[in-house]
Formats: structure tokens, sequence, C-alpha cells
């Protein structure tokens, strides 16, 4: 039997598992303080009041170097963290991109000056990234990008666009992808830097963008000859593209890939308890809903203790993100169903309220971050089809 | 693993590789015994895997055994491996002789395996002594059986061609009538943790098979494995291997008569929530020539179609974790899947299995009980 996937089993570590406790009675607490109404896709809700809370209990850049604001803790304490914020459905996602992306990026490449700069506050929930990727003509081609940064004394002019820039209206900063030398149609990765850009900078421009459901969450962000000095150049100009695809296992295979609308599925169960005892039927379809989710943690489980462990399981990753976020999609349409066959109502109460935004917000899980049908090609060359 | 594991793993390999062939898989799907197939396991200690060593066994825990039962699902093994490693280690557990044959126990997920002394569907019951498990005196014991030279009352087989025979206990030699401190629901745990390593393998081996056809069947000009429609095809079948491999791993590691009940029910449920999906896709991938009888790919598809029916299709599973998640209620569901794969085993004792710490699961339903009063 070939080895290609590997998923062995990878039970918490106490250490992770003590800190379980701590974060259910702090959240408890929150809840009953009144500080947040959960809600479906918590990670794209934005609450800056929470955020700093977060980091003033410490579960901000809790994997960071002290001496950047962290506590130095494994990646699998957060995992808890993460998970049970998510499961809350607490408004995590002022912090999201700094806590998850842009700080490990920093300790990465970024320079001595930008880590003491920005990680601290990161870590306290006082200051927010964007991400600065995708483009109207960029968006699973990503090498395609076009704003463009030339050199001029001291720094780099930017010009260009971003777009579907997740709370870049209330983030202090971005991390740009552009092109810092021509096109190489030879080389299509080459020649792309990441230069991290203040959001109050002269030339730069955000218009927000209403989603489906009738809220900003993402925007359009101009640059017009924005000066970036050379010190907020982040890694190597040139090394971008390996830059933004070395860690992709990371973003790929944690719990926001399938606990997105938790909450509709632990209504449901709330409901049908509540009730009569519902037929074979509907157990059986409950059932098979937290049977994938169980199933779908212990493999992301075993992805985040292969990272920890220092292996780069890029493979069983993707296939994390891939069931994941095709299970968020099936969740609340499945819920939905069981609701209707036992009279549950999809017009008010706390299950309503939590379906309609999971069925609103449904149709991103498989784009963002990178869409499936891209995510499958990936899983194809590692199944060495391509 | 184990070295003694690692062992185990390579002898089973090599012997499936060779005596799991296509041509002795159809010869045993006409009615033979895998006669040579079956020594060579015995002879190499395959079939007594998880017995202890005083019983001539090689100790292991589950955990570190389940790997051979993944390989002979791989290759459409046509032995009753899962059966004998179930049968024997509920007889070691209550102290009983173990026969050297292979054993057999019902593939119904009822009390007793059926309906008084009549079972039906028992894999290989034609050639095998039963072994079943009956709830009581408590409900955390249950009456063993070991009965042989039972009567067929009906000779039949599955979709896969494997026998599964309707036997008449009555009027058999009843070898054992003893008392084990298992649930009747691990002893249904047990076995559908094992049926889904099993599944786990042929579901692996359907992608494998889709994978090499893809590379190597051409049209247009090119393999088939170049094609986008393809490649999406094939990525969303290995989504299903990796989920059904993970579900049994975690369920392997942390099944014990006490704990872990819920994972050995996600395991079965999500191998048989995988099946539809993989066969369809592996299918379809092969074209006409995956319909052939010539091709080996029915020798998975046609066990994966029969095999989630077995120990509990995952209808079944999924009704006992719902009915665990609805007592456990809305604010109680999260702290019941965080609990979900836990550790069980400690290292130190490898074969009666130790307490769980983290959490102890109560008792699944009592749904396969009721059919049987
Ligand atoms: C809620 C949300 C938040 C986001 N936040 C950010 C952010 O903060 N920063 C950021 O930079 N971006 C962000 N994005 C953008 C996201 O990364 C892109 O949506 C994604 O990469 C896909 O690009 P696209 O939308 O242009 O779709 P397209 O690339 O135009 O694709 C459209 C469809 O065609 C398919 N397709 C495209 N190419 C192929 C191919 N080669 N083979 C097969 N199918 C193909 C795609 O899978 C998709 O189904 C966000 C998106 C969403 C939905």
């Amino acid at each position: 039997m070939t080895q290609t996937l590997n998923f062995p089993h990878q039970p918490l570590p106490d250490s992770a598992e003590n800190l379980r406790a701590d974060i259910r009675a702090f959240l408890a607490e929150e809840r009953r303080q009144g500080s947040f109404q959960p809600a479906s896709d918590s990670w794209l809700a934005c609450d800056p009041e929470f955020s700093r809370k977060l980091g003033a209990a410490g579960w901000l850049g809790m994997t960071w170097p002290r001496k950047y604001g962290g506590a130095e803790r494994s990646a699998l304490d957060r995992y808890v963290v993460t998970e049970e914020l998510l499961c809350a459905g607490a408004p995590v996602g002022a912090h999201w991109a700094s806590d998850r992306q842009t700080g490990p990026m920093l300790l990465r490449f970024g320079t001595e000056e930008q880590r003491q700069t920005f990680m601290p506050p990161m870590a306290r929930g006082e200051c927010y990234f964007a991400l600065g990727m995708s483009e109207p003509d960029a968006g699973s081609d990503l090498a395609a990008v076009r704003t463009r940064a030339e050199r001029v004394d001291g720094g780099w002019r930017l010009n260009g666009r971003k777009i579907w820039s997740s709370y870049a209206h209330r983030a202090h900063c971005m991390v740009v992808l552009c092109r810092t030398s021509p096109r190489d149609d030879n080389d299509r990765h080459a020649g792309l830097s990441q230069l991290l850009v203040e959001m109050d900078s002269p030339g730069l421009q955000v218009r927000g963008i209403t989603n489906l459901a009738g809220v900003q969450h993402f925007n359009e962000v101009l640059f017009e000859d924005l000066f970036v000095p050379d010190s907020r150049v982040v890694g190597e100009i040139g090394n971008g593209w390996q830059q933004v695809v070395g860690e992709l296992a990371y973003e790929r295979s944690g719990p926001e890939r399938f606990l997105s609308y938790y909450g509709v599925l632990a209504e449901l169960v709330a409901n049908l308890a509540a009730g009569p005892t519902p037929d074979k039927a509907t157990l059986a379809a409950t059932g098979a809903l937290i049977s994938q989710l169980a199933s779908l943690r212990q493999m992301s489980l075993s992805v985040a203790a292969r990272l920890e462990a220092g292996e780069m399981p890029a493979l069983e990753a993707a296939l994390v993100k891939d069931l994941g976020t095709r299970f968020e999609r099936l969740l609340p349409e499945q819920a939905r169903l069981i609701a209707g066959a036992n009279e549950i109502s999809t017009h008010q109460g706390e299950f309503a309220r939590l379906l309609r935004g999971a069925i609103l917000h449904a149709p991103s899980a498989t784009l963002r971050g990178g869409t499936n049908e891209i995510l499958r090609g990936a899983i194809a060359r590692g199944l060495g089809l391509r | 693993m184990t070295d003694i594991s690692n062992l185990l793993l390579d002898a089973a390999e090599r012997i499936f590789a060779d005596l799991a062939s296509t041509d002795s898989i159809n010869a045993c799907e006409q009615g033979q015994w895998p006669e040579a197939l079956w020594t060579a396991l015995e002879e190499n200690g395959l079939t007594r895997a998880l017995l202890p060593e005083e019983q001539d066994g090689s100790g292991l825990t589950l955990h570190e055994a389940i790997g051979v039962l993944r390989l002979a699902g791989y290759y459409a093994a046509p032995v009753p491996l899962a059966e004998t490693w179930l049968a024997g280690h509920a007889l070691a557990t209550a102290g009983c002789e173990i026969p050297r044959s292979g054993l057999t126990v019902p593939s119904l997920a009822l009390d007793g395996g059926g309906l008084g002394d009549h079972l039906h569907g028992v894999p290989w019951g034609r050639h095998l002594p039963v072994v079943r498990l009956i709830t009581g005196p408590t409900r955390d014991q249950s009456r063993l059986q070991l009965v042989r030279h039972a009567t067929v009352a009906r000779e039949g087989s599955n979709m896969a061609g494997e026998p599964r025979d309707d036997i008449d206990l009555s009027a058999g030699e009843t070898v054992e009538d003893t008392v084990i401190a298992w649930s009747v629901d691990y002893w249904l745990a047990l076995a559908a943790v094992m049926r889904g390593a099993q599944m786990a393998g042929a579901v692996r081996r359907c992608l494998d098979l889709a994978c090499s056809y893809a590379g190597e069947r051409k049209q247009f000009g090119r393999p088939l494995a170049k094609f986008q429609a393809i490649q999406q095809q094939l990525a969303l079948l290995a989504g299903e291997a990796a989920a059904v491999e993970t579900a049994v791993e975690t369920a392997a590691a942390t099944l014990s008569p006490d704990a872990g009940l819920l994972d050995a029910a996600v395991a079965k449920a999500r191998a048989g929530q995988a099946v539809d999906s993989a066969t369809n896709i592996a299918h379809q991938v092969h074209g006409a020539m995956g319909f052939t009888y010539e091709h080996r790919l029915h020798h998975y598809s046609r066990r994966l179609w029969s095999w989630r029916d077995d120990f509990g299709p995952e209808t079944y599973w999924n009704r006992i974790i719902a009915e665990q998640a609805l007592q456990a209620g809305g604010d109680g569901l999260w702290p019941m899947l965080t609990a979900l794969g836990r550790p069980a085993l400690p290292r130190d004792r490898p074969y009666s299995p130790g307490r769980r710490a983290a959490c102890s699961m109560p008792a699944l339903s009592t749904r396969c009980r009721s059919k049987q009063s």
C-alpha cells in the first residue's frame, strides 16, 4: 500500500487539553456579560474590543517568543483556543489575519525591527492586518498580480489595486503582494515581493464592498504612488511567491475549515433534544453530520501535530480543507432539512438566526483562501497525477 | 508502531500479495475455502495477532495490529480474519482455550447476533465455529458462547461472493458458555472498527487503482490523468480514503471496554458514508473496463457495498451518535466531540485494555438489545 496519505492518530497532549477549561471559562464569562452574540462564520466577525480582551488574557500570539509579546506555547495549545473560540461563535475576525498569518510570517521573514514594532501590539489584540493578495485579474491565478512597486530612493513606489481584502477598512496594516520586476512568462512566480503597508499612508484608498449578507466585510484597496520605505519590505525582494505559498499547510488545515457553522449543529441538537423523541431517519441524518465533523477534527489534529513536529504535510492539509469546507457547505443544508422534518422553526429563534447566517455565508467557504477546484488540483499533483 | 507489529505487517503484505491473487479471490467467490492463504496466515501468526503470548499470540493491541486488517481490505483477501480476531480476542479475555481453527461471529448488529439461536448472514458460517455475545447478567457483562457443528440452514453469500450463511445454533455443540466482562456494545464496536479497517483498505485500493488506470489509459492523445475533470474526481476520492483511514485509526487507538465506543461509531459510520462516493468515482474513472468481471476493481467495490452493512450500517452507528448527542444536549455536544480521540490503552499493558483518563463514555444505545426480547 502506498503511503501518500498519512494521518497518524495524534491526540492533543494534556498540556493543550488543560487549557480548554480556561478558555471555556473565559468564554462563559464573556457570554454572561453579553459581550458577544454567537455568530455563524465568526472568524469573519470583527470586534476590536473582544480582540483586546483576548490579547489581555494571553490568547493571541500564543506561539510567539515572549520578546515579541507571545507566550511561547505550542501550536497545539493555540489549536485548542482557536477551536473553542470558533465553536462559541466568538468574534475573532479583527485579529484573525495577524494572529494566524502575519505574525508567523514576520517571525519567519521579517526584520528584527518589524517584529519589535508590530508583533507586541498584535499579541495585545491592538494591531490588525489585512491580506493584500487578490486583484481584479488575479484570483485563482495569483501569479498574475499587476500591482507593482518601482525602486525609488530609500524604498519603493507602489501603484495598483487589491480586491476582496477582508477588513482592510478596520486594519492598521496590509501585506501587499506585488511585482518588483517585470513579468517573465518563463517564470511567472519570479519577481514578486511582499511589502508591509500602513493603512494611513498617503496614496492609499479603501473602498468598501458589501457582501451578499449586506455586510461590508471585504474591500478594494487602491495604491497611487504610495511610498514604502525599504524597512517595510517583508523578506527578500523577488521572493514573494515562495513566502506566500511556503506556509499554506498552516492555513489550510485549521479548525476554521470545518467549524465555521458549528453553532447551527449545536442548536439543531438542542432543538431536537428539547422536542419529542425524533424518528430514526432524523437521528441517522443528525449523526451523519456529527460523525463527519468528528472525523474531520481528527484529520485536522493529525496535521496540526505533524506541523508542530516540524513536518510539512501539504497534501494532507489540502485534503482537510477540501473535505472540511465541503462539509461547511453541506451542514446548513442538511440541518435545514432535518429541521423541516422535525418542525423546528427556520424563521425565529437561535437556530433560525444561525442557520440564516450560515446559508448566506456558505458560498464563501469553498472560495476563500483559494478555491476548492484549485485545491483539488494541488491534491492531484500530490497524488502524482500532474 | 512496535517491531513486532511491523514484522506482522510485512508478512501480511507479502502473503496477501502472493496468495490473494485475482484467481484465488475468484475461486473463493465460487465457494472454495482459501486453504493456502489461510494456512499462510496461520503459520505466520497473523490469525492470532491480538491473542496474548501465553495463548500463542503476538500480544498486540488493536491499534498495533489494525494495519493488518487494512491490508486485508487493500488486497480483498477472502478470509475471515477480522472475525477470527474478534472471536479469539473475546475467548482469550474470558479465559477460554482458543481453537486453532478460524472462527466466525454473527455480522448483524443485534444482541446475540440474531433471533434466538437463528443467526442470519454469518460470514463463512458453513466452515467455522461461531462465537457470539448475549447481554447479561449485568449491562457491562455478557454471555459468551462458542458453538461448533451448528446446522447450516441456508448457504448464501454477500454481493462480493463471500459466504454469508444462515446458521441454527440449537443443534450445535456448545463448547463454551461463560461470562465475559464486555458489553455487547463493545463487542459490536470492536467488530465495526475491524470491518472499518478492511473498508479503509478497500477504499484506498479503489484510489490507487483509479490513479494508476488514469495514468495508463489514453484518450484524446493523453492519459486520463491529465484531464482536469478526472483530477478533480480523484482528489475527492483521496479525501474519502483519508477520512476513513483517519477515523479507523483513531478508533483503533481509543477503543476499550469502557471508552472509545463513540470513536468506533464514528469510524464505521464514516467508512459507510465513503462507499458511495468512492466506488462511484473509481468506477467512473475506469469506464467500461471497470464494469467487467475481468478487471479487479469489482473485488473492492463489491466488498465495500457489502461490508458497509456488516456490524451495523452507517445509519445504525449514526443513530447511536445522535442519541448520545441529544442526551448531551446543545451545550454538551462540543464537550462530547472534544472527548473523542483521546488515548485509551496504556503502553505498558498491551493486552488487557486500560481505562481512559479523560472521560469515560456511557454505554451505547440499547437498541440492538430490543430486537432480541
Ligand atoms: C469571504 C472572502 C474573503 C476573502 N478575503 C481575502 C483577503 O482578505 N485577501 C485576499 O487577497 N483575497 C481574499 N479573498 C479572495 C479569494 O482568495 C479569492 O476569491 C479566491 O482566490 C478565488 O479567486 P476569484 O474569486 O477571483 O475566483 P476565480 O479565480 O475567478 O475563479 C472562479 C471559479 O473558477 C474556478 N477556476 C479558476 N481557475 C480554475 C482552474 N485553473 N481550473 C479549474 N477551475 C478554475 C474557481 O475554482 C472558481 O470556482 C476572499 C474571498 C472571500 C470569498
